[in-house]
């Protein structure tokens, strides 16, 4: 009998739907996928052998480049790395705006994440929504650092300078003021956007249909695959470096770890997504609170112009926007750094897609795509 | 040769209403892509054009222009008759629906007894179409496009039809002109929206289906296949996808609202209790009927074309074997089993009519 | 009168050169294709004899579903060339297949038999005047009072044809 024939289709490196460059080869029988494998390199920039003709404080520019979507948490953890390296204190205040800057870009990736997401599923009003919200967000960015979406803001050992005056705002601050102050943006946040995203897709019945069962990852396989962040917990396990390996200042902060369930699917990755901005939304709370109370000028130590770390190495673990961002840094006494080695979760992540798509229809692969949620200038560097 | 002899003529007839039909098809195209432009920017917090024109009326203009200037790529390896010709042939079916619209009283172009099975003949035109323009292009993603058309298509055909046998019940007809005549009898409430809720729900659904917009709008999903069966065409040839897409967009709700809102069936300013006639009592005759049966035939047109462009962009898209099932498995049972309440409840209005027994309320609707 | 046979002869030319063209085509997307055509012009022969009803019907069915049917069962089967690569060395019996001689001498036979059914059988040869148009409402009454048995046995044969199809093509699920 006649049997049909698999269709052996390449998605990207041209693709609405992939995220990046990025491809994806895939053979269909039918709409069903059977294999799917994903090539990657179109966007790879040298990032870790340009870091070692730079100078440490160099390197941080370099780092907003890599999950160029949230950059703050890329300085973050390169800083730590090297503060862990020279044994730098950092001063308190510093350590809260770098906190609440880096939360802040939590929720303002987690908004293009879940809004391509939503996109890629055909809701381009969401993905309108999101980008509006994150608008709001580069504003305040804008005013605080200078930069939109690349900000070279931190510095090793503080941040390069204090909060403007009034961005913090009031927190009686409303939705008219969501561009302006901090607390405005987070109380319009949590009143109107975020029950917003419930209403208009989370709650949504074609959107459930389209996410719900689709792609099931069980815990013990992200594991195994190395997955973090909102992937691993999304499949049911308890983990974030914030709470379960504390750096910085985390462990002076409130707030819960929202999990999915054994199996998760589609859905469960976006709902934890989505709680996550609720979770950032209550530290940021917190620690605007505590900057109010403690004005304060000492942002960052004076370190000399060069710095020369001694000898060793260093591994940072650090909870970014996507998952685990790793930094090895092995310094040779000099001031370049040896090697810079990124942990990218994105990398870690994408490996996961031939796993996942197996046995779904070729409208699940950008669901999938869409909810692991990559960034191809992280997978590539 | 007077106009009036010459207007006896089939031929000069046939090409004078033809042409009508094309610029109405046309003019309306202009406006509806404006108003889905529009409509979709006020509903994602943006203005949408503004530069081109007073509130970028004149953009729609810009954007043909455009693609008219632009170079007629053909690729290599296409099945270069098929690829020419499919855009035009797309046009066929949404051109040849208008035929039956009476867009006024006495105002269709070809009055035929079986409107509807004629309107359900003409859109398989459009399932071809989509096929050789897929196939055509010799590209997979527009393959997998066209086949999906297809068969979204097919399916959605049976139910959209079935939908609207409930109103060819009520009207014991399926002239469409006869249908609107049915409703002007029954008055506002009696207009088929309202003992024919189902089918309407039904046919809203499968007509968006047929016409592959979001949240059907599979066969073209931009973020799996591109653009689906139109991936490889560009300048006018893409123009005409555009066109046929929406003027599609409009010869269904104009269906929609013969079917079920009554068509041109509407108050008249003469109508007005008291001071009506007396004001507007000029405005009555033949010419001032067809005036208002237009207008009012536009206005609930674009009534539903507003609700179609509302609903595509509120919704993400489904999946191709959650709309098959969405189809088979729910909107074919449910249309049933309208025509099954329809038959039970006019069944029971004709029993009941005379006797006066207070049960044959519960029937009015249906009578 | 004139204009009337000249439509008539249009689209018969149409009718049978689309037939010809489904035999012909190298390409057997073509051939449906062509079938469509073909479906198409008929059902216009159809209109012209004001049988609005049988063409309406001609078309829905087979310029729409039959047609779609084919395309179908093409795109899901193996095959999806575009082109047909010329054979190189063609053997006699290939040869005279590729020559259409069979296809004309097959054609011909069938046109003489139907030309001797056509005199031989009680079919009118004139135009029955008052023969009055075939309306739905006609054909609905016929199929439920006089023909509803053999309506409903075909309805239960397609039916039973749909389900064997299924099983035949469904895939063994274990």
């Amino acid at each position: 009998m006649e049997q049909t024939r698999e269709l052996l289709i390449n998605m990207g490196p041209q693709h609405p739907s992939t995220h990046g460059v990025l491809r994806v080869l895939v053979k269909l029988d039918g709409e069903t996928i059977t294999w799917a494998e994903p090539d990657i390199g179109y966007l790879h920039r040298c990032f870790e052998k340009l870091s070692e003709s730079k100078t440490y404080t160099q390197v941080i520019p370099y780092t907003d480049r890599t999950d160029y979507l949230s950059a703050i948490t890329n300085e973050h953890a390169f800083c730590l790395a090297v503060e862990k390296l020279m044994g730098i204190e950092v001063p308190e205040r510093a350590e809260y705006i770098r906190v609440m800057m880096a939360e802040l870009q939590r929720i303002c990736s987690h908004l293009l994440g879940l809004g391509a997401m939503a996109l890629d599923l055909g809701a381009v009003t969401g993905f309108l929504y999101a980008w509006r919200d994150r608008e709001k967000i580069y504003s305040l960015f804008e005013r605080i650092t200078g930069g939109r979406m690349l900000y070279n803001y931190l510095r090793i050992g503080g941040v390069r300078n204090d909060l403007p005056e009034g961005i913090i705002g009031t927190p009686k601050d409303g939705r008219d003021k969501a561009d302006k102050t901090i607390w405005g943006f987070i109380n319009y946040f949590e009143s109107y956007v975020l029950p917003e995203w419930d209403d208009l897709l989370t709650n949504n019945r074609i959107f459930q249909w389209r996410t719900q069962g689709v792609a099931p990852l069980p815990s013990e396989v992200a594991i195994a695959y190395g997955a973090s962040g909102p992937v691993l917990r999304a499949s049911g396990v308890k983990w974030d470096l914030r709470k379960n390996v504390p750096y910085s200042i985390y462990d002076r902060f409130e707030f819960d770890i929202p999990v999915g369930k054994e199996n998760g699917d589609c859905f469960d990755r976006w709902v934890v997504r989505v709680e996550e901005m609720r979770q950032s939304a209550r530290i940021v709370k917190q620690a605007l609170q505590w900057l109010a109370e403690n004005p304060g000028d000492y942002i960052a130590p004076k370190l000399p112009r060069v710095l020369k770390p001694p000898k060793g190495e260093v591994y940072i673990r650090y909870e970014g926007s996507r998952g685990e961002v790793g930094v090895h840094l092995v310094s040779d006494g000099s001031a370049n750094p040896y090697k810079v080695k990124w942990r990218s979760p994105c990398f870690t992540h994408l490996q996961l897609l031939p796993v996942l798509a197996p046995g779904h229809k070729l409208a699940d692969m950008i669901a999938i795509i869409g909810s692991i949620d990559i960034v191809l200038g992280e997978v590539d560097r | 040769m007077s106009l009036a002899d010459l207007w006896a003529q089939h031929w000069f007839r046939a090409f004078v209403t033809g042409s009508l039909v094309l610029v109405f098809a046309l003019g309306n195209f202009y406006i509806t892509l404006w108003l889905e432009r529009k409509e979709s920017a006020w509903i994602q917090n943006r203005l949408g054009p503004m530069r081109a024109g007073p509130q970028g009326l004149l953009q729609v203009l810009a954007d043909l222009f455009k693609l008219l200037q632009k170079e007629d790529i053909v690729p290599r390896n296409v099945d270069r008759i098929l690829f020419l010709i499919a855009p035009f042939i797309a046009h066929i079916p949404a051109l040849l629906i208008f035929l039956v619209v009476p867009f006024g009283p006495n105002m269709v172009v070809a009055d035929y007894d079986i409107g509807i099975i004629m309107i359900a003949a003409v859109t398989s035109y459009a399932v071809i179409a989509t096929f050789i323009a897929g196939w055509g292009s010799n590209n997979k993603y527009s393959l997998l496009g066209a086949m999906r058309g297809a068969a979204q298509m097919i399916s959605y055909e049976v139910t959209l039809v079935m939908s609207v046998i409930g109103v060819v019940m009520m009207a014991g007809s399926l002239k469409l002109s006869d249908i609107v005549l049915a409703q002007a009898e029954r008055g506002v409430l009696g207009w088929y929206l309202f003992p024919q809720f189902i089918g309407f729900i039904v046919y809203l659904i499968a007509s968006l289906a047929e016409l592959n917009r979001a949240p059907f709008d599979l066969m073209e999903a931009e973020s799996e296949l591109v653009a689906g069966y139109h991936t490889e065409y560009s300048g006018f040839r893409f123009a005409i996808f555009l066109l046929v897409e929406y003027v599609h967009m409009i010869a269904w709700s104009a269906i929609a609202a013969t079917l079920f809102l009554g068509g041109w069936v509407g108050p008249t300013p003469a109508d007005i209790p008291v001071i009506g006639p007396k004001l507007f009592g000029w405005m009555t005759g033949p010419v001032w009927d067809n005036v208002w049966g237009f207008f009012w035939f536009l206005f609930k047109t674009y009534l539903l074309i507003f609700i179609l462009i509302w609903i595509r962009w509120t919704f993400p898209r489904v999946r191709i074997d959650q709309l098959m099932d969405l189809g088979w498995k729910f909107l074919l049972p449910v249309s049933l089993f309208n025509i099954f309440l329809t038959g039970v409840m006019k069944y029971g209005w004709n029993v009941l009519a005379e006797s006066g027994s207070p049960l044959r309320w519960i029937f009015w609707l249906w009578r | 009168m004139t204009a009337q046979y000249l439509s008539f002869g249009a689209l018969a030319l149409v009718t049978l050169w689309s037939a010809y063209k489904v035999v012909t085509a190298r390409l057997i997307t073509h051939a449906a294709l062509w079938m469509a055509l073909s479906f198409t012009s008929v059902s216009g022969i159809f209109l012209m004899l004001q049988q609005e009803f049988i063409a309406a019907l001609q078309v829905l069915i087979y310029a729409g579903a039959i047609t779609t049917m084919i395309i179908f069962a093409i795109m899901l089967s193996s095959i999806r060339e575009i082109r047909v690569e010329p054979q190189e060395k063609r053997s006699i019996g290939q040869r005279i297949r590729a020559s259409g001689l069979l296809a004309v001498v097959v054609g011909l036979v069938f046109a003489a038999f139907m030309t001797y059914v056509y005199y031989v059988s009680e079919i009118p040869k004139e135009a029955v005047p008052d023969a009055g148009l075939l309306t739905v409402r006609q054909v609905g009454a016929t199929l439920f009072t006089r023909f509803t048995v053999p309506f409903e046995v075909a309805s239960i044969l397609l039916l039973l044809a749909m389900i064997g199809a299924i099983i035949l093509t469904a895939k063994e699920t274990e």
